[in-house]
């Protein structure tokens, strides 16, 4: 009936208070016909014990040497209070096409993305190039499934309030296009359009995107097809009104041509 | 003339380049016609392709298997049954017969008993269906390694986060026999005071007689325990009732403990039980066993204790005060003859008796223990209001017109002493003093 304990003195109760992660997802096609995609991952761990410092060093350590191993190079930033890393992975390819197929099989890479599901297309015409990229990602589907629950309640406290002042987003960038359909907020910087989707760490987010780019010789050019097609249209306007204006020209100086040949001729008889 | 030649040759000059641009203008835009022809095709082919929804549908199928796979945590290998509450700690039974709905009942049990902040500093409460050799029950505070991983195929499977923390663990022990929340209440309640106890009152260490409980509690310096010896269990376990951080964590139960662990339980005397009183027998109970040494005061009878207890959470409970009155004991021998058809039985017992001092509201129980050597309180008889305060104890009998009947303790042989609780309907539990007998 007796109970026995064996009890180790208590020491304080180590404070370890949240760090918050910024996460941006970046993936997409530049004009040189590469695919990418590249995970920026800042972390602030000014609230963090040492101890906890330590394992989240060595956890993004483990992280990154392993995306290495799948091709992706890195760069890491590390102070006392901070990790800045950047994890790119990169392909190059002859034509659009082909450089979104890469992307697509970036995307559709479950040991390299974070997405659920992709529904990815694309068709190259001779002057245009028509996309469509739908995709989900549940974090809070995989925050749920990391069974913080069975944590103590502290470490579980401590954690979800890490996540919850987190931040990640998810954007597609391809070089200058329309975008036809969106969910995220498009961007249009020096050539390439940048669709950001915010990527909600409570429920399922989707994101969604119809574009079409106006290509010239296998590169991407300014402009949709429309106005490209004003512009022609311009053009073509433009020289027949120089055609006009050279034809006049030509009558005109040939006329002169002829009139001071005759000039000439008279005065030569003249002289004669 | 000179000037006339200069110009019909800047003129053959204008004419010729006139019609040079001329031509090159008007292949150009032929050429334009004809792009901005294939510009209307592309875009009428590209309207077409988004028009008609294309899809290539790709499902991280991977990435769905990993949200179906068990949760991860290390948990010993004979864990069968678990129930993570989402505050305080993760109960756990490796036995069949405290599966995870009768987890979740322990859990909303543990709850019940009064607690603050050091509540999520317990890991685990592990019921293990085998009997422990030495123990009903143990509280272990140790320095756990906690893992935490993400599972997912994106996620390389050796990233995790170890946390380190000194975390509480409750083992009850005997699961198969013990199996409902009434028969493990008060042990859990006794081990969740050393959690409590622990956690803000003082440490396993000397340092403990200095503390402000023990200062309260005045054990008798040349009694009192605190560091348990690491090489003589059988010291530890004959002195149990002496060690301070036992003490504490009874009067955790008495003081703070759940209305479950507070449950009275019905103890029969001999008498009752010749007359078919339906057994209830559970050793633990705060109306029998309070605590586990009664030499010394209970925790409600130590002045400034449950102030003490309450100051380090938040509660609304407040003390009824009692006022202490004696109970007067009284010990008598009695004989009954019973003739037989061959020969005779005379049954000697004894009527033990005690005045109802606090009313009838209150519940006695009469408890007993060896004065010579004390090792534990025996309940022997609870008295309730509509009943008697009267208990037997020896060789009781009595006869119908066929039979005699009679059952014997044995209790009455040796010195005992007797003591008689008294449980107000608050929880308030004072006890009468002791009253020794000689039996022999």
């Amino acid at each position: 009936m007796k109970r026995k304990i064996r009890v180790l003195s208590l020491l304080c109760m180590m404070v370890i208070l949240c760090g918050c992660m910024k996460l941006n997802v970046d993936c997409g096609i530049k004009k040189d016909h590469s695919a990418y995609l590249t995970y920026t991952i800042e972390l602030d761990m000014k609230e963090l014990s040492n101890d906890l410092k330590r394992e989240v060093v060595s956890y993004f350590k483990e992280f990154t040497n392993r995306y290495e191993e799948y091709g992706f190079t890195s760069v890491t930033k590390n102070t006392d209070d901070s990790i800045d890393i950047v994890l790119t992975y990169q392909k190059s390819a002859s034509n659009y096409e082909e450089a979104y197929e890469n992307l697509k099989t970036m995307l559709n890479n479950p040991k390299i993305s974070f997405l659920m599901s992709t529904d990815m297309t694309t068709v190259v015409e001779e002057y245009e190039q028509g996309f469509t990229f739908n995709a989900d990602i549940d974090v809070s589907k995989i925050i749920e499934t990391s069974y913080l629950n069975t944590l103590p309640y502290n470490i579980n406290n401590m954690i979800s309030d890490g996540i919850a002042k987190s931040e990640i987003n998810f954007s597609l960038s391809l070089p200058q296009s329309t975008i036809v359909e969106t969910n995220g907020d498009i961007q249009n910087v020096l050539g390439t359009t940048k669709i950001v989707f915010p990527v909600s760490l409570n429920e399922e987010s989707s994101f969604n995107l119809i574009a079409r780019m106006s290509i010239d010789n296998n590169k991407a050019v300014n402009g949709d097809i429309n106005s490209l097609t004003i512009k022609n249209k311009q053009i073509i306007s433009l020289y027949k009104t120089l055609i006009i204006v050279a034809t006049t020209l030509v009558v005109v100086v040939s006329i002169g041509f002829v009139y001071l040949t005759i000039k000439q001729k008279k005065d030569k008889r003249k002289k004669a | 003339m000179k000037n006339i030649k200069k110009l019909k040759t800047i003129a053959i000059v204008i004419v010729l380049c006139g019609i040079g641009f001329i031509f090159y203008a008007t292949i150009h835009s032929q050429n334009l016609i004809k792009k901005i022809e294939q510009q209307k095709l592309s875009a009428n082919n590209i309207d077409n392709y988004l028009n008609s929804i294309p899809t290539s549908s790709y499902i991280n199928t991977e990435a769905e298997e990993s949200f179906l796979l068990p949760n991860y945590q290390d948990l010993e290998d004979d864990i069968k049954h678990t129930y993570y509450p989402s505050v305080g700690p993760t109960m756990l039974s490796n036995t069949d017969q405290w599966d995870q709905t009768k987890l979740k009942a322990l859990y909303e049990e543990l709850m019940q008993n009064q607690h603050g902040e050091e509540m999520n500093s317990l890991y685990k409460v592990y019921v293990h269906g085998e009997a422990s050799q030495n123990a009903a029950a143990d509280h272990l505070n140790s320095n756990e390694k906690i893992d935490f991983k993400i599972v997912f195929p994106a996620i390389p499977d050796s990233c995790k986060i170890q946390f380190k923390q000194v975390m509480g663990t409750i083992n009850l022990y005997d699961g198969n026999q013990y199996t409902t929340i009434d028969s493990m209440a008060f042990v859990l309640s006794h081990e969740y005071g050393h959690h409590y106890t622990f956690y803000y009152m003082f440490d396993d260490d000397t340092t403990a007689l200095e503390s402000e409980y023990a200062k309260l509690r005045q054990i008798p310096e040349d009694k009192v325990e605190i560091v348990r010896s690491a090489i003589d269990d059988d010291y530890y376990i004959n002195n149990h009732h002496w060690y301070l951080q036992e003490i504490a964590a009874d009067d955790y139960v008495q003081l703070m403990g759940s209305p479950t662990a507070k449950k009275i339980i019905n103890y029969s005397d001999i008498n009752d039980i010749l007359h078919g009183a339906s057994s209830e027998w559970t050793y633990y109970s705060i109306n029998g066993t309070p605590q586990e040494n009664f030499l010394i005061q209970l925790a409600y009878e130590t002045e400034g204790l449950y102030d003490y207890y309450y100051s380090f959470i938040d509660s609304n409970l407040a003390m009824t005060t009692h006022q202490k009155i004696p109970i007067t004991i009284t010990i008598q021998r009695k004989s009954k003859y019973h003739e037989l058809i061959n020969g005779s039985l005379t049954c000697i017992y004894y009527e033990i008796t005690w005045d109802k001092v606090y009313g009838e509201d209150v519940v006695y129980t009469l408890v007993y223990y060896d004065p010579d050597n004390y090792d534990y309180v025996m309940p022997l008889k609870t008295v309730y209001s509509n009943q008697s305060a009267l208990a037997y104890i020896g060789h009781v009998s009595y006869e119908t017109s066929m039979y005699i009947y009679s059952q014997n303790d044995e209790l009455a042989t040796g010195k005992k002493t007797f003591v008689v609780t008294a449980t107000f309907p608050d929880g308030t539990i004072y006890k009468s003093d002791p009253v020794e007998y000689n039996f022999d």
